[in-house]
């Protein structure tokens, strides 16, 4: 997602540097990792909000 | 006039021989409300000339609500990047200019292999998540 056209967004997602990635809505980094941290944030998420939504 | 100088077009006309499977472009603007993203419609028909494995549906994000819902378009300018028979999921919002260009053309290189190029150790493990995650990264034009 190109967030300059977006900035309400940019602001509710509290983008302030670039590459920021969001995993559901919950859990979050800056920059790039290797595969294995994105994985983590994927499990973390899902763990974080499946109890609350199932 | 196209958006696409000569030379870019050359080099996609390469990146584009490695194409394997069909790939189905949805692009989704709306003059009106939103100029700017006719230019990414304009620009997604560009490419899909390039290579009779790409294929574009042009859609009104206002008029076309139907498709809008079934793809779970939430704001344009917006692309959907989906295989002839599978829809993984992947969308991209806003101008593809600069560096987001190419995250583009990545993103139709993998649909039409049909392969993240993720580990064996990625799969296995995302295969036992028990429901959908939304994953969003958001860049700025370099």
């Amino acid at each position: 997602m190109e967030v300059t056209g977006y900035p309400e967004l940019a602001q509710k997602y509290h983008v302030s540097s670039v590459p920021k990635t969001v995993v559901g809505e919950t859990v979050e980094f800056v920059g790039a990792g290797p595969e294995s941290m994105l994985l983590k944030h994927v499990q973390q998420a899902a763990g974080a909000s499946g109890s609350l939504i199932v | 006039m196209p958006l696409m100088t000569e030379e870019v077009t050359a080099q996609l006309k390469g990146e584009f021989a490695q194409l394997v499977g069909p790939v189905r472009l949805a692009v989704f603007s709306q003059a009106l409300a939103d100029p700017e993203s006719e230019q990414v419609r304009r620009l997604v028909e560009e490419l899909a000339v390039l290579d009779e494995r790409l294929s574009v549906e042009s859609y009104n994000f206002v008029l076309d609500k139907e498709r809008v819902e079934a793809l779970k378009i939430a704001r344009i300018p917006a692309i959907a990047i989906m295989g002839a028979e599978k829809d993984y999921g992947i969308r991209m919002y806003g101008l593809p200019s600069g560096y987001a260009f190419g995250t583009l053309v990545d993103a139709i290189l993998d649909v039409s292999r049909g392969d993240s190029g993720l580990t064996d150790e990625t799969r296995a493990a995302l295969k036992e998540l028990t429901r959908p995650v939304h994953v969003q990264v958001f860049s700025t034009p370099t």
